[in-house]
């Protein structure tokens, strides 16, 4: 070996050996400041919780106090605490909240942190920011931000934002939103309805031009088990939209509707021989008999296919032969 | 005096939960999992509000075994889940009432005061 | 010793670097992690019409069946595979606690089944997420492709009887799948805890129609054969844990390292029995580069299992101090 390789290699110990006793001495130092971070943030959460859930139930107009609101770290944490009642209840005064957001600025703060956060903890911050009340200049300022996010999750939170802000126009917001919602995204936002936020109008939606409306329309049916739309879904079968028609079939599936019309024949005889089966697997652990099924069994494969749902039905049901 | 034991892995529920059954006369205990709560017999409860409602499905029966004891107590179940599957399998498997979350807390606070009033009169 | 002490620098870099990468994208998967459960709609029916069945091979006892029972994703069912000749009280209490009867086992063309298996499911509505099946075990691999024939969903998860899956597991699965596009949601592998990077114990969820279209499972490693042979992609995130006890040395990190190490300890040895006292300083400064990699590597590895593992404060304190001890001890 050279001398000077020698010293590379001297030089590469040495900084590994530095390195690996900087990160232990680090990792030690972040989990005890972490641990008293944590500590605090948990007992400040509770008292705030507290604080504002009384005032919610006793109603009034006192003002509540929250301790050491002064610091960031403490209006955060409200922030996030009025996120979270504002998202596990409903029927609560949501001006008492609104209130709040306005009185400590924590629409302003949330998107400030968004701005100085990256990544995950991006996508954190702008969530909670869009389940709470924020004023029309942070929206504008946010919209503007974030608006045409590529990221996934950021274009979700802005669409809850949108939805949020202003919720007489939300079937509007979701036919021009750019993207196709996802079933995450669905999901999010059927939560909002529960919530009381948007109205549950599943007419329009269903019958709306629009891919994402219509996923909605159809997600609230399912959700809530509405059977009298199901001229409405049955229309959604028929759609060139492949992700619409796969969960109008799902839906009623799910809503246990029949299954003997033509639109449904068509729909199985659009799909390949493996989703057929998957399908037909799925409509036997819903429930369906042998024969519903087999009546949506195309002709030609009815010799085929027959006997495995014949098979895959009686694999559900107690033999009595047995 | 009316014993309820919350158990909740969500600690904004349990906060939540908390201080609005502090309004009632009651001696309330949390617990953040199943396996916390079942060490001290939860037949001293009069009611168990809980999260989480795999107990009742994966065949530990905890309700069964709740049955079984002298005082059995009534089960609420709080989920974000909807599914009509879930919540009759609850309902068969002995859970008295199933909130599907968000849930409106005065209503609750309100069937619980009715329920400690019911308990008191015998 | 130069060309050798280039390549083991090198090589020395390059573990490092893949340290350090797989570590970063383990926090980032924990962080997303993290975020989705603030999402009060992950998870739920309204997220994700995908069903998933988990099949269980060589399961022994009641216990585990309801460890596996305990998930709240709401679209999933367990296929437990028992042979009732090894243990006929057991299939005969799984009767009795969860109410099971005999249903026909499907004859289907999809995957041929050696035997006569047979099927059974609960008669109560509670326990309708259990399906066990008792054959006669031959193979992981068979007992396996018994639970493709009679699974209702369309995704597969096989798992052996030490390994459970997470509480989150099968909600941020199905979550991964429908960001992964079509072209690459045939498999989703994921890491096991407790978990060494580079580790090749995987857990995964298929595509029941690939698995049928590959013919089954087959071989000893059914799981690894099968995941490189579909197209996927790895998350790098545990989603299962094991009970099965393992050795340190067990470890693919330890190693890598005594592997490294080996070269300029032989090095050492020669220009000691040569007497060249200049080259056996050298060979030395090597292996103790080999070392420093070995700690900076595991201090790296052990801080993100750490966290993975949700550890706090004290917990991680003496955790980190315990490695510290240890390190010369393990490398």
């Amino acid at each position: 070996m050279s001398g000077a390789m020698g010293e590379v290699v001297g030089a590469y110990t040495l900084a590994l050996l530095v390195g690996a006793v900087l990160l232990a001495a680090a990792s030690m130092l972040h989990a005890r400041v972490r641990q008293r971070r944590i500590g605090i943030r948990r007992t400040l959460e509770r008292c705030y919780v507290n604080v504002l859930n009384r005032r919610l139930l006793e109603g009034g107009s006192a003002w509540c106090c929250f301790p050491l609101i002064e610091r960031r770290s403490s209006r955060l944490t409200l922030a996030v605490v009025v996120a979270q009642i504002g998202a596990m209840t409903y029927g609560y005064d949501r001006r008492v909240l609104a209130k709040v957001v306005r009185r400590y600025g924590l629409d302003r703060l949330l998107l400030e942190q968004a701005r100085l956060s990256g990544g995950m903890r991006r996508v954190e911050w702008l969530h909670t920011l869009a389940q709470i009340e924020c004023s029309d200049r942070i929206y504008q300022r946010m919209m503007n931000r974030y608006g045409r996010s590529r990221n996934s999750y950021i274009a979700l939170c802005m669409t809850l934002a949108a939805l949020n802000h202003s919720p007489e126009r939300s079937i509007a917001i979701l036919a021009e939103r750019r993207g196709r919602l996802s079933p995450f995204d669905l999901a999010e936002v059927l939560m909002m309805l529960k919530r009381g936020l948007i109205p549950v109008a599943y007419q329009p939606l269903l019958r709306a031009e629009q891919a994402n409306v219509r996923l909605l329309g159809l997600c609230i049916v399912r959700y809530f088990g509405v059977t009298e739309a199901e001229e409405d879904i049955v229309a959604a079968i028929a759609t060139d939209d492949r992700e619409v028609a796969e969960s109008a079939l799902f839906t009623l599936c799910a809503l246990r509707l029949r299954l003997d019309r033509e639109l449904v024949r068509e729909a199985a005889r659009r799909m390949s021989e493996g989703e057929r089966r998957a399908w037909y697997r799925h409509l036997a652990s819903e429930g369906y008999s042998s024969r519903a099924i087999a009546q949506i069994v195309p002709e030609k494969e009815l010799s085929l296919l027959g006997e495995y749902v014949e098979q895959t039905v009686a694999s559900y049901k107690r033999a009595l032969m047995n | 005096m009316y014993r309820i034991a919350i158990i909740s892995p969500d600690r904004f529920l349990w906060a939540l939960l908390c201080n609005s059954l502090s309004l009632v006369e009651a001696e309330v205990a949390c617990f953040e999992r199943w396996s916390e709560a079942l060490i001290e017999p939860l037949s001293h409860y009069n009611l168990i509000l809980t999260l989480e409602s795999y107990p009742f499905l994966n065949g530990a029966d905890v309700a069964r075994r709740l049955r079984l004891s002298n005082r059995r107590p009534r089960i609420y179940v709080l989920s974000w889940l909807h599914d009509e599957q879930n919540v009759l399998s609850l309902l068969e498997s002995g859970v008295d009432q199933y909130f599907t979350l968000p849930v409106n807390i005065p209503r609750l606070c309100g069937k619980i005061t009715a329920q400690i009033n019911e308990w008191r009169n015998g | 010793m130069y060309w050798l002490s280039i390549l083991i620098l090198t090589l020395l870099a390059l573990t490092l670097l893949s340290v350090v990468v797989a570590s970063l994208r383990t926090l980032a998967a924990l962080r997303k992690g993290r975020m989705l459960a603030s999402c009060h709609g992950y998870g739920s029916e309204a997220m994700s019409q995908t069903g998933v069945s988990v099949v269980v091979s060589g399961v022994r006892s009641e216990r585990e069946i309801e460890q596996r029972l305990s998930s709240e994703y709401w679209r999933y069912e367990v296929i437990v595979v028992v042979d009732s000749t090894l243990d006929a009280q057991l299939l005969h209490r799984l009767c009795h606690k969860y109410s099971l009867i005999r249903v026909n086992f499907p004859t289907v063309d999809e995957l041929s089944i050696d035997g006569a298996p047979r099927l059974y499911r609960s008669r109560q509505r509670r326990y309708r997420r259990l399906v066990v099946v008792d054959r006669l075990h031959r193979s992981r691999a068979d007992d396996w492709n018994c639970g493709v024939v009679v699974a209702s969903f369309d995704r597969i998860v096989p798992l052996e009887s030490d390994r459970f899956l997470l509480p989150d597991a099968l909600p941020r699965w199905v979550m991964e799948l429908h960001e992964s596009g079509e072209c690459r949601n045939e498999v989703l592998a994921a890491q096991v805890a407790p978990t060494h990077f580079f580790d090749r114990r995987r857990v995964a969820m298929f595509a029941r129609s690939a698995v049928i279209a590959e013919g089954g499972f087959v071989g000893e490693h059914p799981r690894v054969k099968m995941i490189r042979s579909l197209r996927g992609r790895l998350l790098s995130l545990p989603l299962a844990y094991s009970t099965a006890y393992r050795h340190r040395s067990e470890n693919p990190l330890r190693r890598l390292f005594l592997g490294i190490g080996l070269a300029p300890t032989v090095a050492l040895f020669v220009e000691l029995v040569r007497r060249d006292w200049e080259g056996a300083r050298e060979a030395l400064l090597l292996i103790v580069a080999v070392y420093a990699t070995a700690l900076a590597s595991s201090s790296i590895a052990l801080r993100t299992r750490l966290v993975v593992r949700g550890e706090q404060g004290e917990e991680r304190i003496k955790s980190l101090r315990r490695l510290l001890r240890c390190s010369f001890r393990v490398y």
